[in-house]
């Protein structure tokens, strides 16, 4: 272990006060209650990403997207040993002084650069053994043209996104300084009061994401992902961002119902008219200067070997910015139009980094870095969301139903134990609990949510639910006229409910922690109570194996998290 | 490579008469890791000259100013090059504390020694050339003080004879005394003995320790011509009856009590019942004890600590071997070890008496809280590395280590959860204490809740014989079962599940059926006669009774846990009731006959065979080029999704193992 380059060694004494604990896999624990806490997280949130908030300790992780985000952001190698030696409690472990040498220094050695004509760019090598072993790389070489100027090679722009890909997987980042096409532009305001009357402001957050991602219209920013809480505000960091981009926009959402959820707040919160703000979707089909869209039908094509109608007719058009919402959804369709589209500054929206194929390092590869970040808890903190309190319920079962399940095969386990009919009079006991609250039941069979709908006598939103009718279900909900709705899958994503205070989840995937981050989200929306989120898990069946992942990563977001015991 | 001082003396004398050859030169330059040139052939001559004019110097420099500086030279140059502090005070007893001090300065200034640092301790460390130069006058001094006399003994005898009355590894093992008691082996370790295959990187581990203790134990004496001997008090008289006894003296005594040791037991045990025979590979034992090692084990971090660490590691298996704690076996180049009942006893009596004193400091004082542990409500543990082993052993077995460090992070699993509680290596109760003493914070709740419901998930199998009686479909009204009910406990059945109880095999069907009768009900022999299968529900299991023999004498359990449906066949040390049942039962399989798997008895056979240690036949399935088999069975396990015998092939005298669903048949064996 040494300390940061260019820092005295702290006093064993003062070593043991420091709040960080440097493991040689590259991950940094935090300790919260620390003295000295505040200080380091700001220091290392420069550049390293928070991986887990239990209430102890939390992890940070140094990779080397991380590291290339803060040489972007002008930040050197010894900035960061200094940063990293001056909280350290046992020193930074050699091995990731080395690393962190030799991954910042490789930022800048190879350069994007525009060529003054829009169908080329230029690649400057600043390092001769670099560009030696780049060009080696057949998948690589075949696209670039050398030069009379020794380590500049010409190639076509559309290989832009493809390139900085492939080389980023293979540990060379490639800083591009090529620009934007900055579109057609479209002047937009944010108002305040909205439209509705409400005051209305950015946050303090809100605003630094927006001026994080586009850092004064220069070519470091334009591109990537702001990471925020479900209730924390990302269409208004998007808002935010069209304001200051001032370009035609494409927004890309997950489904219908949120294509107009993003429509009434684009007319409600910026001076843009109906006129032009299109929705794009499976029943209307506008393409105006502000066009929302869902994944589904921009990767819509006839079948496997036709063509991509939407996205190509979209891509034609002269966007400043593509926002992409719930970009961790972002199907793989979308990878490739993405790629090719890397002169359009883009932003990405999410609440969760999680992906569960793990195609993470792909998603952000394409759309840019995690550009900005604040805890859950944080947020909460400053009651800018709900605070939520997490139960898990465990659920007995009858002996028919133990029967039954300890003779099924094991996938069929999972079913039989999530429909356990004891749940059902457990939500009835929950609801007559919170009578005065506004209770989304969540569930994932659509059998049992029917079976609970019919029994608590409250309104069934499901997929094969026409949108109209759904909206009109979700605007009863918002507005007081309902208390209690059933979900199925379809209320995971994008849809604002934000008088919802408490969840009951009855069944769910198995264990995916992205769909539970969005379950939670949904109760997250501020207001002037707290938010309970219950879990109801057939208690000694695999249902509560599964239930142990998502108590691990709620914990790892930092919220309180309870077990109970209910039913025979 | 090194040279005598004799020999330097040799090579001086050459060089002083003009025969010095390049051998000679090369032999002093390397022995006084001095760099030949070309320019200077004379270097390593010159260098001599000083260096010989310097021993004798230094010789009378010290012999003038203290004895002491001498007898603590003797000293470290015995032990070895680097020594932590205090390590050369064990058995100085012929220099007291006080005089260290004036003994240390003079030999640092006389260049012999430095203070230097090993790692974060400070250390003292012998210069390279205070070897050769002091050799000799050192030899001379140590001749004459062992000529002096030592304490009387009744008799000389070898160690290993000695240690082979607690143990079964006999050592011919010839040991040199000092005066003050020091023990240090003469000769390289002969015979068929462990150690002779127990070297790392060609060197011989140290048991020197040990023998001082059986000497501080007052087990042994020392002869007059330095050998170990039994003691006149002899002591060990009272021990040599009990090995266990005596090894967990030896192990616990001053000088050999290590934390590693008892990690070591510790994990053995822990391993005892998931291994086939309980055998555990030496890489994978050595591998998880390395962590425990952490407070006595090399303290410095860099390439090499990880081999030294394995080193020591594997130096104190030795020793639990050579205490009789470990049995070894050695199957082509790998060692593998596992607890003896010597050790399993031993381990019992530390547990014991841990227990005990947990026991006792409760009364006199509340536990302090050691404040080492963090523990999560996501389930992960955080454990610096220099809390004591056992933190590491008890709670961070609950987990899966993910990084080792600084700081050990375990992420508890419920299988981890499982084998802990399921060994019984702690208790609920003391793990709840344990955890929280060790948590720097309160213990989150839905982590305690969590691992509460995976305890209480834990399969117990109670496998016992019996006759099965329920009612027939037609008459389980509420009367006939309440009737029943009630006659059920008055032949003291046990509850199956609704309207069926298991009857002890020691009550008849004669008191049956006459109890039976009283409650209004008729036994009906046909219905037991038939075949039955159903599936029941217990407390704590879930069983489906697949097959029941005619007479209602055995009944095959296959049990699942509730949440993975893993048949529990490997749980040997569960089927307790079983065992002393059937083995209380007219042995069927006496007469060798074979046992087909039409009958579906081949698993009770194996399980009968591995429990009374029959040599046993097999013939296996056609997919086997030698169907016929014979074998010492060890184990019948589950791994994934199937269940092995495993045990010695006595045709290959391997261990094997084989699919019970392969076995067509199994027999004892005639011979």
């Amino acid at each position: 272990m040494v300390s940061g380059d260019g820092q005295a060694n702290p006093s064993p004494q003062e070593a043991e006060d420091l709040p960080i604990t440097i493991l040689h896999d590259k991950t940094l624990l935090l300790d919260v209650h620390n003295p000295k806490y505040e200080d380091a997280r700001n220091s290392i949130a420069k550049f390293c990403e928070l991986v887990k908030a239990p209430e102890h300790v939390h992890t940070y992780s140094l990779s080397p997207i991380s590291l290339w985000n803060a040489a972007a952001q002008g930040i050197s190698a010894e900035d960061v040993k200094i940063d990293l030696g001056r909280h350290a409690r046992f020193g930074i472990p050699a091995n990731l002084i080395d690393d962190i040498d030799t991954y910042m220094g490789r930022w800048g050695k190879i350069i994007l650069e525009p060529s003054g004509r829009p169908d080329l760019l230029f690649l400057r090598f600043e390092d001769p053994y670099l560009e030696a072993e780049v060009i080696h790389i057949k998948l690589i070489a075949q696209h670039l043209k050398p030069l009379d100027e020794p380590g500049l090679f010409s190639m076509q722009t559309h290989f832009r996104g493809e390139l900085k890909w492939e080389l980023a997987k293979l540990g060379f980042p490639v800083e591009d300084r090529a620009g934007y096409d900055e579109g057609e532009s479209l002047e937009i305001g944010l108002r305040n009061p909205s439209l509705s009357g409400e005051p209305f402001q950015l946050r303090d957050y809100q605003d630094e994401a927006a001026e994080v991602f586009f850092q004064a219209g220069s070519e470091k920013g334009g591109h990537g992902v702001i990471v925020l809480p479900c209730g924390a505000g990302k269409t208004i960091v998007a808002l935010a961002a069209m304001a200051k981009v001032q370009a035609h926009t494409l927004i890309l959402t997950s489904g219908t119902v949120a294509v107009r959820q993003w429509i009434r707040e684009i007319l409600d919160k910026t001076d843009l008219t109906e006129e032009q703000v299109g929705e794009y979707t499976g029943e209307v089909k506008n393409v105006r200067p502000v066009t929302v869209s869902t994944y589904q039908v921009v990767t819509h094509r006839k079948n496997r070997t036709s063509p991509f109608t939407h996205l190509e007719h979209l891509s034609r058009q002269p966007w400043g910015l593509l926002i992409y919402d719930e970009v961790h959804l972002l199907p793989a369709p979308m990878f490739r139009f993405t790629s090719g589209i890397q002169g359009v500054r883009r932003l990405g929206l999410t609440a969760t980094l999680v992906r569960e194929d793990h195609r993470e390092a792909e998603v952000f590869g394409l759309i840019g870095p995690k550009k900005y970040d604040v805890p859950w808890k944080i947020l909460e903190k400053r009651e800018f969301i709900a605070s939520a309190y997490c139960f898990e319920i465990r659920v007995g079962m009858n002996s028919e139903s133990r029967t039954e399940y300890l003779e099924a095969s094991k996938r069929k386990k999972f079913r039989i134990a999530s429909e356990n009919t004891e749940k059902l009079q457990v939500i009835q006991d929950l609801l007559r609990d919170h009578q005065d609250d506004h209770v989304l039941i969540i569930g994932q069979y659509v059998d049992q949510l029917k079976k609970i709908s019919r029994t608590i006598k409250a309104p069934l939103i499901d997929g094969s639910m026409p949108s109209p009718k759904r909206e009109k279900h979700f605007t009863d909900f918002r507005e007081g006229r309902i208390n209690v709705l059933v979900v199925s899958r379809v209320a995971n994503f994008a849809i604002d409910l934000p008088s919802a205070n408490v969840g009951i989840q009855v069944s769910g995937s198995f264990g995916s922690r992205q769909e539970e981050a969005q379950r939670l989200g949904r109760l997250l929306r501020p207001k002037d109570r707290d938010s309970i989120f219950y879990t109801l898990v057939s208690r000694d069946t695999v249902e509560q194996d599964f239930a142990v992942l998502r108590q691990r990563f709620l914990a790892e977001q930092g919220y309180r998290y309870s077990l109970e015991d209910r039913g025979p | 490579m090194s040279i005598t001082q004799e020999r330097a003396r040799e090579i001086y004398q050459a060089y002083l008469e003009d025969h010095f050859d390049d051998d000679g030169l090369e032999e002093l330059a390397e022995s006084l890791e001095v760099e030949l040139t070309d320019e200077d052939p004379d270097q390593a001559a010159s260098i001599i000259v000083e260096h010989l004019a310097t021993a004798e110097a230094l010789e009378q420099f010290l012999k003038s100013q203290s004895e002491n500086a001498w007898i603590l030279l003797l000293r470290l140059l015995e032990l070895g090059d680097v020594h932590p502090p205090g390590s050369y005070m064990s058995g100085m007893t012929e220099m007291a504390e006080e005089d260290l001090t004036p003994a240390f300065l003079v030999l640092r200034s006389a260049g012999l020694i430095t203070a230097t640092l090993h790692g974060d301790m400070p250390c003292l460390a012998i210069q390279p050339y205070a070897k050769f130069l002091l050799q000799e006058p050192i030899d001379q001094l140590r001749r004459s003080r062992y000529e002096e006399d030592s304490p009387s003994s009744d008799a000389v005898i070898p160690l290993g004879t000695i240690l082979s009355l607690g143990v079964n590894h006999t050592r011919s093992h010839a040991v040199r005394v000092t005066k003050n008691g020091d023990i240090h082996q003469r000769d390289k370790v002969k015979g068929n003995s462990l150690f002779k295959n127990l070297t790392l990187n060609g060197k011989e581990l140290p048991f020197e320790y040990l023998l001082q203790s059986l000497v501080k134990l007052n087990i042994l004496g020392i002869s007059s011509d330095n050998h170990l001997c039994t003691n006149s008090t002899f002591e060990f008289q009272k021990l040599k009856n009990n090995p266990a006894d005596l090894a967990l003296q030896l192990l616990l005594s001053s000088t050999s009590k290590s934390p590693i040791s008892l990690a070591l037991l510790y994990l053995a045990q822990a391993w005892k019942n998931d291994l086939p025979g309980g055998w555990i590979e030496d890489r994978r034992l050595l591998r998880t004890a390395e962590l425990f090692s952490m407070d006595e084990g090399p303290q410095v971090k860099d390439e090499d600590s990880s081999d030294r660490a394995t080193q020591f590691t594997f130096a104190r298996t030795c020793e639990l071997v050579w205490l009789g704690l470990l049995e070894y076996s050695k199957r082509g180049e790998t060692l593998w070890f596992k607890l003896s009942d010597i050790g399993e006893t031993a381990l019992s009596k530390i547990i014991e008496s841990k227990k005990k004193r947990k026991k006792d400091d409760e009364e006199e004082a509340p536990p302090q809280p050691l404040a080492q542990a963090i523990i999560q409500p996501n389930l992960e543990i955080l454990v610096p590395l220099t809390a004591p082993a056992e933190t590491h052993l008890e709670i961070g077995s609950l987990g899966r280590l993910e990084v080792v460090d600084e700081l050990c992070r375990y992420v508890i699993e419920k299988e981890h959860v499982k084998r802990v509680f399921t060994r019984e290596l702690i208790s609920k109760d003391d793990w709840k204490e344990r955890i929280k003493a060790c948590s720097s914070y309160e213990i989150p709740d839905n982590v305690l809740r969590t691992i509460d419901g995976w305890i209480q998930n834990i399969t117990v199998l109670n496998c016992e014989r019996g006759s099965v009686i329920s009612l027939p479909e037609d008459q389980n009204g509420d009367a006939q079962i309440e009737a029943l009910k009630n006659a059920a406990e008055k032949v003291g059945a046990k509850s199956l599940g609704e309207g069926l109880y298991l009857i002890p095999e020691n009550v008849t069907l004669e008191k049956v059926s006459r109890i039976l009768n009283e409650e209004g009900l008729k036994l009906d022999s046909k219905e037991l006669d038939e075949d039955l299968e159903f599936a029941t529900e217990s407390h704590d299991f879930d069983a489906k009774l697949r097959r029941l023999s005619r007479n209602l004498q055995d009944i095959q359990l296959y049990c699942h846990n509730f949440l993975d449906s893993t048949p529990v066949f490997d749980q040997r040390e569960r089927i307790t009731k079983a065992e002393s049942t059937l083995d209380s039962q007219p042995d069927r399989n006496i007469e060798h006959q074979w046992v087909s798997d039409n009958s579906g008895e081949i698993p009770a056979f194996l399980h009968q065979a591995v429990r009374q240690n029959w040599k046993i036949d097999i013939h296996l399935d056609s997919s086997y080029i030698n169907p016929e088999r014979s074998l010492i069975p060890d184990t019948v396990l589950r791994r994934g999704a199937k269940v092995y015998l495993t045990g010695t092939c006595l045709d290959t005298q391997e261990n094997r193992a084989f699919p019970i669903e392969s076995i067509e048949k199994a027999r004892r064996s005639v011979s």
